[in-house]
This record gives C-alpha cells, sequence and structure tokens, in this order.
C-alpha cells in the first residue's frame, strides 16, 4: 500500500503522537509499504504560532528526511493572518461554528498534498484538533482514497469536543485508539463501535537495560542515606497539580513517620511546582527528593531500585510511563481517572484523584506486601512484552489500515 | 489599524497564489538538508563546537552534494565585515540513504570534518578579521554544481571569550 501521513510534527520533534506515527510508520516500511509523511519543519509547538527564539534555534529540519525507510517531507510552517486569526478562525469558526481552525498552517503543505494524495492508497491522519486532518480528508474523498485517524483524543478537553472533530472520525474509514478506554468514549459518542480498532502504545523493551547497576544504587543510597529497608516511590513526569504531584507529596508526608520512605521526583517542574518544593522543610526534602530532569539512562537505573512508581494523575491517555516501570519490574499507582484503569488492569494500583487519604491507604496496600510488589511489577512486564511494544502496536495498526483499505 | 489589514490583506493574496503554485508545481527532491543541529546555544573561542548535518539521498543514483557551513554575525550578516568564515566540502552521499557529516570547529582555526569516523579538512576555505566574540547565524548551505544555494538551515550559537 501507498500510505501517506499528516501530522503536525514529526521527530526529532518531541511528543507522544508524534513517536507514535514514527514507529508506527517505521513498522510499516518494514512490512514492505511505501510510506510517506507530510508535516511541517517545526520542533516545539510553539513555533506552531512564532519563530524559534535565538537560544532555542540550536536545531534546523529540512525539507525532506529519510527515517529508516519513511520519506519524511517537511514543509514551511505559515505564520497566523491576525486578521484571519481574530476575525475568521476566532469570531466565526471557534465562538460561531464551534469549529476549531486556528492552526498550524501550512500554504505549501496543503499545496503539495494535492499530489501526494492523489497518488496514495490511504491518507492515514494524525492528531486531532490540527487542521490538516480536515484538509487532508477533503482531498482524500475528493480522490476517493480511503481515511484513516488516530485522533489522540483527550476527552473533555474543549479543543477536542467539537462536533467538527466528531463528525471527521464518523466520516473516516477507520479509527484507531491508544486505549480501551479511548474507544468505549467514542463509541459512546457516537463513532460506530466496529469502526475502531485499538492499538495500544509503546516502548522498545531494549532500551531497558541498567548500567552500572550496583555503583549507581550505592552512589544514591549514600547521597540521600537510604536504609536497606527504606522503601523507594518514583514520580516520573510533569510536575504539574493536574500530575496530582501535591497529593503525593502529603501523601507521603503524613506516611512518613510509619513506614521509612523515599519519594523520587522525576522531571520537569513548573513555577506551581517550585513554590511547593520550595515550601517544604529542610527535614521533609531529606526523604522527598526532586531529581529534576535526568538521562534516560539514570531514569532506567532509579526505576530499577525503586520499589513503586505513583503517577496520581487527573488523566493520563496512555501513561507510557506506566510501560517503563513495568518493563524494569517495577509495579505502578495511577488513579481511577482517564485510561489508567483499563491500561493497569490487575497489575497495579489504583486510587482516586485528588484524594490524599485514598493514596495513603493505597500507598500502604502496595508497600505493605513486598511478595505482592514484586509478582505485579513482574507480571507487569511480561505484560508490556507482550501487548506493548512497538512491533505489537505496528502489527496491530497495519491490520486496521488494511482492512479501510480492503473495504 | 489600517496597516495591519493592508498587510494581512496582501499576505492572504500573496498565499493563495502561493497555493496555486504548490498544487500545480511538480516536485522532485533528490539532494536535501534533513537535519542541521549543535549541542549547545553558547561556545566558547578555543572550545571545539560540533555542528551535526544531514543530507538525504531520495533518488535511485549515488550523489555527490556540495555543503557549506557559513558563519555571520547574526545582528549584521553582510560581507566581508561581519563575515566570520566558511568551510566547504564535496560529500557523497548513496542513493536512497542519509550521509551525516559532523564539522568540528574551535572558532579559531580551521574546521575539521568527519564523515563515517574519517576527519578530513576542508576542500576550500575563508577567515574574515573581524572580532569573534558574539552571536552567530550558522548556515549550512546545499550547493549545487554551479555553486548555486538550493537550501539553508541556520541555526545560531552565542560564542564568548
Amino acid at each position: 500500500m501507498k500510505i501517506v501521513n499528516i501530522i503536525q510534527r514529526y521527530p526529532p520533534a518531541v511528543g507522544g503522537s508524534e513517536t507514535w506515527c514514527q514507529e508506527v510508520c517505521r513498522y510499516l516500511v518494514r512490512g514492505g509499504h511505501d510510506v510517506k509523511v507530510l508535516t511541517l519543519d517545526i520542533n516545539k509547538e510553539e513555533e506552531f504560532w512564532r519563530e524559534p527564539l535565538d537560544h532555542e534555534r540550536t536545531l534546523a529540519m529540512g525539507r525532506l528526511a529519510i527515517d529508516a525507510g519513511v520519506i519524511v517531507r517537511r514543509y514551511k510552517r505559515s505564520l497566523p493572518v491576525h486578521s484571519l486569526y481574530h476575525g475568521i478562525y476566532k469570531t466565526i469558526l471557534d465562538n460561531q461554528l464551534k469549529f476549531y481552525f486556528y492552526g498550524p498552517h501550512s500554504i505549501e503543505m496543503y499545496g503539495r498534498m494535492w499530489r501526494e494524495i492523489k497518488r496514495a492508497d490511504v491518507v492515514f491522519l494524525h492528531t486531532i484538533p490540527y487542521p490538516h486532518n480536515y484538509i487532508a480528508f477533503l482531498l482524500a474523498k475528493i480522490f476517493r482514497k480511503k481515511t484513516v485517524i488516530v485522533p489522540h483524543f483527550h476527552p473533555t478537553h474543549p479543543h477536542y469536543e467539537r462536533k467538527s472533530n466528531y463528525w471527521l472520525m464518523r466520516n473516516c474509514d477507520c479509527v484507531i485508539t491508544v486505549s480501551d478506554y479511548e474507544k468505549d468514549y467514542l463509541a459512546d459518542n457516537g463513532i460506530p463501535y466496529n469502526k475502531i480498532s485499538v492499538t495500544g502504545n509503546a516502548i522498545h523493551p531494549e532500551e531497558y537495560q541498567s548500567e552500572n547497576l550496583d555503583l549507581f544504587k550505592a552512589e544514591i543510597y549514600k547521597k540521600y542515606t537510604i536504609g536497606n529497608t527504606d522503601k523507594i516511590i518514583i514520580f516520573i513526569g510533569r510536575k504539574t497539580r493536574e500530575k496530582g504531584v501535591a497529593n503525593l507529596i502529603e501523601a507521603v508526608r503524613e506516611l512518613h513517620n510509619d513506614i521509612p520512605i523515599k519519594l523520587f521526583l522525576v522531571g520537569p517542574g513548573i513555577d506551581w511546582y517550585e513554590n511547593l518544593y520550595a515550601s517544604l522543610s529542610s527535614e521533609d526534602k531529606k526523604y522527598i527528593i526532586d531529581m529534576g530532569i535526568v538521562s534516560h539512562q539514570d531514569k532506567v537505573n532509579l526505576l530499577k531500585i525503586s520499589d513503586l512508581l505513583v503517577l496520581p494523575s487527573q488523566y493520563e491517555a496512555f501513561g507510557i510511563v506506566f510501560l517503563e516501570a513495568w518493563i524494569c519490574g517495577v509495579p505502578v499507582l495511577g488513579t481511577t481517572e482517564g485510561a489508567m484503569p483499563s491500561i493497569i488492569g490487575e497489575e497495579g494500583f489504583l486510587c482516586k484523584f485528588g484524594e490524599t487519604v485514598d493514596l495513603k491507604s493505597k500507598l500502604i496496600e502496595a508497600l505493605g506486601n513486598s511478595e505482592n510488589l514484586k509478582l505485579k511489577g513482574s507480571n507487569g512486564r511480561q505484560k508490556t512484552l507482550q501487548k506493548y511494544t512497538w512491533d505489537v502496536i505496528g502489527m496491530k495498526a497495519e491490520t486496521a489500515i488494511g482492512a479501510a483499505y480492503g473495504k | 489599524m489600517l496597516t495591519i489589514l493592508r498587510n494581512d490583506t496582501k499576505r492572504i493574496f500573496t498565499g493563495f497564489f502561493e497555493l496555486l503554485r504548490y498544487i500545480f508545481e511538480r516536485e522532485e527532491i533528490s539532494l536535501s538538508l534533513s537535519l542541521f543541529s549543535t549541542d549547545s546555544h553558547n561556545s566558547q573561542i578555543g572550545k571545539t563546537s560540533a555542528f551535526e548535518l544531514t543530507l538525504a539521498n531520495n533518488s535511485n543514483e549515488d550523489l555527490w552534494g556540495r555543503i557549506l557551513f557559513d558563519f555571520y554575525r547574526k545582528d549584521n550578516p553582510i560581507h566581508p565585515d561581519d563575515h566570520l568564515a566558511y568551510f566547504e566540502k564535496k560529500v557523497f552521499v548513496k542513493n536512497r540513504t542519509n550521509q551525516k557529516i559532523v564539522m568540528h570547529y574551535n572558532w579559531q582555526e580551521d574546521a575539521r570534518f568527519e564523515i563515517d569516523g574519517v576527519i578530513s579538512e576542508p576542500d576550500s576555505t575563508w577567515h574574515g578579521n573581524g572580532e569573534v566574540s558574539g552571536k552567530y547565524q550558522v548556515f549550512a548551505v546545499l550547493l549545487n554544481e554551479t555553486g548555486k544555494t538550493v537550501e539553508t538551515l541556520t541555526i545560531i550559537q552565542s560564542i564568548t571569550l
């Protein structure tokens, strides 16, 4: 099949949907398909609306790349036109018609799409609510091409919850979701159930090997005075209110006198978090440890010495960090929100978002039974190897695309 | 307000005609710059910066590409006063593959090129006489056989003493 993908960015630009697109495209190429990606020549999301600042300009993307056989054509992003943005996109399309059309736009990409879509068999659309999906869908209909969309839908988010987005998904030949939760949600909102295929998300297991773990562990134990009976909890993610960091810190503070706990907080912080962490006493900071952003290898080593990964978020579309923990043999604790229950299943624990008392009781339950912890971690690893590698996800996507093409 | 409207109208019309051009114009890209990057925004005179460039050959034939790394002061990119240096190299790229080129430059001496682990000198160079410290635009330029620019990528690096 000739498959043309349309997406707002492509790696090395960092993002969940971008990585998903890259890995699936690489798999499709390995399967003998002719795969092309049409995307924009930008690195960070902020560049949808402005040129990169001087200090951000350490990386520039060119017109064409060959990524493991995938042809990636990058087009110039068109900067917003003031009167179109405020007069048409905002006042008429958004406020009156509830249609998200702000951007990013690319005149070059929209023009070139004509020929690219004309010679494709399948048009693969990525990531709602960006307008490239509508332009590509329209061209696909003109040329009578099959359309597949992977929306990476965020329920309740105002940019996603638009009739126009549901209309688009209803009219595509196939909708691919990354979780059962996303599938059920879309089906409940009018997308035909038999049109939706679930693939999932994935990691590369081979990238999660520890390096010099004994030395790393000895240094960490010494630096943070960790005893052999201490329980190590790790949080990995953006440290925002929505990720439940405040509840986790509160729960650990309250439990600390009863259970010897060390909490590692890994990931970038925002001002809100910096203020929160600064408000902790120096005593608290001895067992609630801010690690900031760490290298991938340090993250793997930290996971390998941890007893439990906790991500008490308000919402996760999938939660790749759960797979990262599992592949290192570490059990996980998430919340009952979003896709987490369907992803975590029996291989972890669930608490209610924003309820510190419930989080505390789940931490006590988890940390109180070492054998059960090890079993859940080990089962999580098996589940990841069976269900959440890129070969598995790519195969599911290929099956879904093939079914849509054969319709 | 009137100025904004006038500018916007001009951009909309220009965009419309560009759109038509892109629709009707046939596109064939054989050799292209894929990615140009450096580790840090900041560097020092005497400290070697590594500039990494990936060149993609999308054709069925092996091709030679002429690559130019060009250093201009950001605020006034005019030759020769604020033109620091350039380094040119001819690079072979096999069909349907990428070729990575790393240029090592310490902001004082000639740059060195690293291709597939082999270090070599530039094919041609030029050096200006101006003050080195400051903010620089670093251009990676793909030239055709006649020396005409085919594609340019730009990054920015700040240099201190």
